[in-house]
Parts: structure tokens; C-alpha cells; sequence
């Protein structure tokens, strides 16, 4: 069943006055529970379409659904709350925040959505490190981890909210191949744990196999 | 509160007497209220601890932004704050001391008993002037003391009165001394000074001084060397001291003068001073009071008025006022836009992990009021150190409730204006592009 689906949606931005078209008419559909592999050159779009998909940028002609539901036009608090509830993210520059520790980091989603009472706060935070292979390092800051320990706190933490969907754009862009490994098959497990949908955009070929579908952007993309 | 009393009006013993549509209406808008509330709580919460954690790991960085501000700003409250102190300084004597007409020069005991015998008087009160060395245990300085012979009359009359204590009192067989002289002095109340002539590099004054008790400090002012002291028990000290003088510098100097003088100044307090009129008064002196220098006290404090006023007239001044207050709205506003851009990775974090808008604005006004209230109180403490130590004024209240005045509405004014200015550009924050950023 699909939860997400873009029909006809277009992206285009200015630069240096001259339109530049990322991409033209896409149409695509997310079934629940995949593990979407999206994939294509640099500059074919793929992180554009990830942005759109999360409600983070916004199509300039088309639809996007949700459940059904068009978020393409959403306001912005009815679309932060949507993020909030439905996505988590994780980045290739894992864009943790430098001034918390690895457990504030991931209690920061729970802070947020305020769904989780403060007694049990802590032993959900703990739990979602413990998943992510990093109880011991809870107290310890961006800085003072590997880039593989600073993924997976960002993983812990796009995960900790329970969302439905997971968007990874390059996951393993900046890490090395052995620690790439350890990232995929950590993301593989926590697929695998329930019925979450991935969708992950990337160019490396590893990140490739381990998807159940993949859509290639060089193919679908319609430049101008 | 509709919906809370409409809720009340469906409970009975804490149970829902019927289940209808209107019910649950009621139930789901009374839920989303309290999540509102809820959820404004937890955004200011939130904010807070961000902030928190984000001053303990990166505080010192900005320190010397915020200590610049300080100064700038304390320097701003200064020039704004100059005039009004100034006016005090000028001033307040003038307005606190109860006497209408002073006379300076040599004045003898029946000058003052013909002054006292005029119709229209209501006190004279006679004084020893000397401007002579003072000691105290720690330091040495050299101040006008007035000895007088009537401390009581001396508090209300002088120039330096009971109005304009900061501390103690004025009392028999002691003394009252200006702020910035105890501060030199390094005296407090109960310590002791001596009065000592060794500068006069007389004879007859070597080794010869009164020992007097600090009773009181008052605020400095245009009179601020000043001591008074209580002589009434000390004239025939003061009566050997002033023949020895005398007849030291007759033979030192061959000039002989028709007198000796028993008081150096006068201050007169007349019944009526608009009726009785300051030259029948001056007539009981006959002649001498051609050699007496005499000034009412609305003549001096209309001088020192007009001697304020030049100060807020100054172009100058008002270039430096002006020109100070841009500059610090200038740097607070640059400091505001700089955090901001410091802050645009993080709140484009935020606002992907879900974060609405209203806590990143919450968060942003939240760190503009904490260093607003910060650079705030620091720069009045400042201000205040500035006035004391280094332009040698003490604030009085007035001033202190002025300089507090405008802190307060620059502030709110720079507040206002940056986050307003915060707020436009936060909503133009590109958040899939600062994501990508390493």
C-alpha cells in the first residue's frame, strides 16, 4: 500500500537568474515497510526529492501525499508537527547538535513531541542508544566521537520517536568502507524490527544492495 | 474557562452524566486548550535548557563580545545620565542648605552680635575657616574645615548639611566629612581625624591640633572639601590659635591689619528674606560691609543652575550621547544578526527534527533577554563605579531611577528591533541547504 506518493511534482530553482529544472513530472510511490533505495548521480536530485518527501522543501508544481493526505502546501506548523511525528532523518554530515551530549541529542525528539513522561524519559533514551551500540558513550559529546559513534547516535535519534518513515540522505557519505558496513547493517536490523518505511538516497553501491527497491533519478529525471 | 465550567456543569461526583455529541466537543476543545498551554511550556522549557547547555559549553567565547557591550553601554547610561548628576552636583547644596545670605571675610564678634541684633534675623551661625592638613590614621590630605560654634544650627544652615548625609549624623565634639574625603581619608564613621596647621610652617601652630570623631558623611558636591566640625567647646583654642597666627605673620610680613578677624564666614537665615531685605541687614554693619563678600544663596544657585546647563547645551555632549547610544545599538544588534547566523545549522536541526518555529523564536528571544538582562545590570553597576571613581559623584536616588529609566528602554527598544529583525530572518532560513553543510 502506498503512504507516500508524488504525482507530477516538479522542482526547480533559480540560480544566477536562469531556471534550473531538478527534476519534471516525477511520479513515485512508497509502499509501507520498504526499504527504498533512491538513487542517482550528484545533482540528479536526490537529496531534493528526500527534502520534499520530509515536508523540508516544497514542490513547485505537483502533489505530494501522505496517507493520503496532500502535504505539499502544508503551514508551517502543521508541518513541523508532521515531522515531528512521521519522520526521522539522518544526514551524511549527521548534524548532531555540538553543544548536547549523545543522550541529549536523542532525548531532544521526545522533549518535543512531549509524549513521553519524564519518569520513564531517561530509560527510553538509554534503551535507544543500547539498540545503536552506544549506552557507554550517552555522556559524551559529538566532538569526542567517531564519525560511525556520531551516525549512530543521529540513527538513535531519528529513531527514538517511533516514526513511520526514515529518510537517509547518504548515510555513509562520510565514513569509512568497514564503518559503512556496520551503518548499513545497522539500519538493515532496524528495518527489520518492525514495519518502518526507509527511504535512502545515495550513490554508493553497497548502500544499493541492501535496499528491496530501487528508484534510479538518471533514469526518471527530465532536465532543462 | 467557558469550557471549564461547561465541563463542571457535565461532571457530577467526578463522573460524565450523559455521553453526547456536544460532550465530546466539549472534552476534545478542553484537551487542545490544555495542550497549548502545555506545549508553550514545554517550548519555554526547552529553549532554556538549549540555551543552557549551549552557554556552559560555548560561554567564554563570547564573554569578551559581552564585556565590550558592557562598557559601551555604561558608557552610553554615563552621558546620559551626566547631566542630571551633574545638576546635583552643581546643585543640591544650594537647595539643601537652609540660610539666605553668607558673608566672607574678616568677620569680628560684634559684626555677628549686630547681625543678630537686626530685626529681621532669625539665626547667624559664625564659623572658622581653615584650609589646613587633616590626617587620619592611614593618610593625609589637605580640606577646608568649618569650626563652628553651633553644630545644630551647622546642619540645617550650611552648605554642607543634614540633608545631604549618607550615613551617621551630626553631633556635639564631632565631625562631618564629604564621601570623596573619607574615601581619601580611608575614615568611616567613629574613626577619628586630626586637624593639624604643620603646612601654615608656623611657630606658633607647630604641634598644635583637635582631634575630632567622624559622626557623619554626606554626598560630595561643588562644596566637596569641606569639613565641619563642632568648635563650641574649642574657643579658646581657636581665639590663642588665630592671635598666634597673627602676630607671627605681622612680624614676618610688617603688614598690620586694623583687626583680627574671630570668623572668616557668616551664614544668615533671615525671618522673611523677601520682606526684611538683605541691605537693611547689611546697614548694621556700617562701613565694614565694604570688605565683606556677600552672596545670597538664590544668587549662588542660580549660577550653579546656569553652570549646569551649559554641560546639556554642549553640542559636543549631545554628539557623544548620541553617538555612543548608536554605536551600542549598533554592536547589539550586529552581535544579535551574528548569532543568528551562528545559529541557523542549529535551528534548521531543529526544525527537521520537528521542532514549529515558535520554539526556535522562543529560544532566540529567550537568549536576547538573558544577555539583554545581563549587559543590563552589569552596565548599571558600571555606571555606578564610573560616577564614583572615576567622575568622583555619588548617584543620588533620582539619578540612580534615571539611568535605570533609560537602561530599561534602550534595551527594550533593542530588544524590540532585533527581534523583529530575528524573526524575518529566521523565516527565511534555508533548511535542506544547511543540512547538507558539513
Amino acid at each position: 500500500m502506498g503512504i507516500v506518493r508524488l504525482t507530477n511534482v516538479t522542482k526547480n530553482y533559480i540560480h544566477n537568474k536562469h531556471k534550473v529544472c531538478v527534476f519534471n513530472n516525477l511520479d513515485i510511490e512508497v509502499n509501507s515497510g520498504e526499504f527504498l533505495i533512491i538513487k542517482g548521480a550528484s545533482g540528479s536530485g536526490k537529496s531534493t526529492l528526500l527534502n520534499i518527501i520530509g515536508t523540508l522543501e516544497k514542490p513547485t508544481s505537483g502533489k505530494v501525499t501522505l496517507f493520503g493526505k496532500d502535504i505539499s502546501h502544508g503551514g508551517i506548523h502543521e508541518l513541523s508537527e508532521l515531522r515531528l511525528r512521521t519522520f526521522g532523518f539522518i544526514y551524511q554530515a549527521f548534524n548532531l547538535i555540538h553543544f548536547l551530549t549523545a543522550f541529549d541529542n536523542v532525548q531532544l525528539p521526545l522533549l518535543l513531541s512531549g509524549h513521553v513522561r519524564s519518569a520513564e524519559l531517561e530509560r527510553f533514551v538509554h534503551e535507544m542508544l543500547g539498540r545503536v551500540g552506544l549506552a557507554h558513550r550517552a555522556r559524551h559529546y559529538p566532538a569526542e566521537l567517531s564519525g560511525g559513534e556520531q551516525q549512530r547516535v543521529a540513527i538513535a535519534r531519528a529513531l527514538v520517536n517511533n516514526p513511520t518513515i526514515v529518510l537517509a540522505d547518504e548515510p555513509t557519505g562520510n565514513l569509512d568502507k568497514q564503518t559503512s558496513g556496520e551503518i548499513l547493517y545497522l539500519m538493515k536490523q532496524l528495518h527489520g524490527e518492525g514495519s518502518r518505511t526507509f527511504i535512502v538516497a545515495t550513490h554508493d553501491d553497497e548502500v544499493v544492495k541492501v535496499g528491496t527497491r530501487i528508484i534510479d533519478l538518471n533514469y526518471l529525471t527530465v532536465g532543462v | 474557562m467557558v469550557y471549564t465550567r461547561c465541563l463542571e456543569d457535565l461532571l457530577v461526583d467526578g463522573k460524565l452524566i450523559m455521553e453526547s455529541r456536544e460532550t465530546v466537543r466539549v472534552l476534545a476543545y478542553a484537551r487542545t486548550l490544555t495542550n497549548q498551554k502545555n506545549k508553550k511550556a514545554r517550548h519555554i522549557s526547552i529553549g532554556a535548557s538549549l540555551l543552557l547547555s549551549e552557554y556552559r559549553r560555548g560561554f567564554l567565547r563570547n564573554i569578551r563580545n559581552y564585556a565590550f557591550m558592557v562598557l559601551i553601554f555604561s558608557l552610553v547610561l554615563t552621558f546620559f545620565a551626566l547631566p542630571a548628576a551633574y545638576y546635583e552636583f552643581q546643585t543640591v547644596a544650594y537647595r539643601t542648605a537652609n540660610y539666605d545670605i553668607s558673608l566672607s571675610g574678616p568677620i569680628t564678634k560684634t559684626d555677628v552680635q549686630k547681625l543678630k541684633a537686626y530685626k529681621g534675623t532669625q539665626y547667624v551661625l559664625a564659623l572658622s575657616d581653615f584650609t589646613t592638613d587633616i590626617w587620619s590614621q592611614s593618610n593625609h590630605i589637605v580640606a577646608d574645615v568649618y569650626l563652628v560654634d553651633n553644630i545644630s544650627i551647622a546642619s540645617e544652615a550650611l552648605l554642607v548639611n543634614k540633608k545631604l548625609l549618607v550615613q551617621g549624623s551630626f553631633e556635639p565634639n564631632a565631625c562631618v566629612l564629604p564621601a570623596n574625603l573619607a574615601s581619601s581619608l580611608k575614615v568611616g564613621i567613629g574613626d577619628f581625624i586630626d586637624i593639624k596647621w604643620e603646612s601654615f610652617k608656623l611657630k606658633s601652630t607647630k604641634g598644635k591640633s583637635l582631634r575630632y570623631r567622624v559622626s557623619g558623611i554626606v554626598y560630595p558636591n561643588t562644596q566637596r572639601d569641606i569639613i565641619v566640625a563642632d568648635a563650641s567647646n574649642k574657643e579658646q583654642f581657636l581665639v590663642s590659635l588665630k592671635k598666634a597666627i597673627d602676630q607671627e605673620n605681622r612680624m614676618s610680613t610688617g603688614y598690620s591689619p586694623k583687626y583680627s578677624p574671630d570668623y572668616e564666614a557668616a551664614f544668615i537665615k533671615l525671618k522673611s528674606f523677601a520682606n526684611a531685605g538683605s541691605e537693611g541687614l547689611l546697614d548694621q554693619l556700617g562701613s565694614k560691609k565694604n570688605e565683606l563678600i556677600f552672596e545670597t544663596r538664590q544668587q549662588a544657585l542660580k549660577s550653579r543652575i546656569n553652570e549646569a546647563a551649559k554641560l546639556g547645551q554642549s553640542y559636543q555632549f549631545w554628539f557623544l550621547q548620541y553617538g555612543a547610544l548608536a554605536l551600542y545599538l549598533f554592536l547589539f544588534l550586529g552581535n544579535s544578526l551574528k548569532n543568528i547566523d551562528l545559529r541557523q545549522k542549529l535551528y534548521a536541526i531543529l526544525s527537521a527534527i520537528g521542532a514549529n518555529r515558535r520554539l526556535i523564536i522562543i529560544h532566540n528571544a529567550l537568549d536576547s533577554l538573558i544577555t539583554n538582562s545581563a549587559i543590563l545590570i552589569f552596565s548599571i553597576y558600571i555606571t555606578k563605579l564610573y560616577f564614583r571613581y572615576f567622575l568622583t559623584f555619588y548617584l543620588p536616588a533620582i539619578v540612580v531611577y534615571k539611568v535605570i529609566g533609560i537602561a530599561l528602554l534602550v534595551n527594550l527598544f533593542a530588544f524590540i528591533i532585533s527581534s523583529v529583525i530575528a524573526n524575518i530572518k529566521l523565516s527565511k532560513i534555508e533548511i535542506a541547504r544547511l543540512l547538507r553543510l558539513e
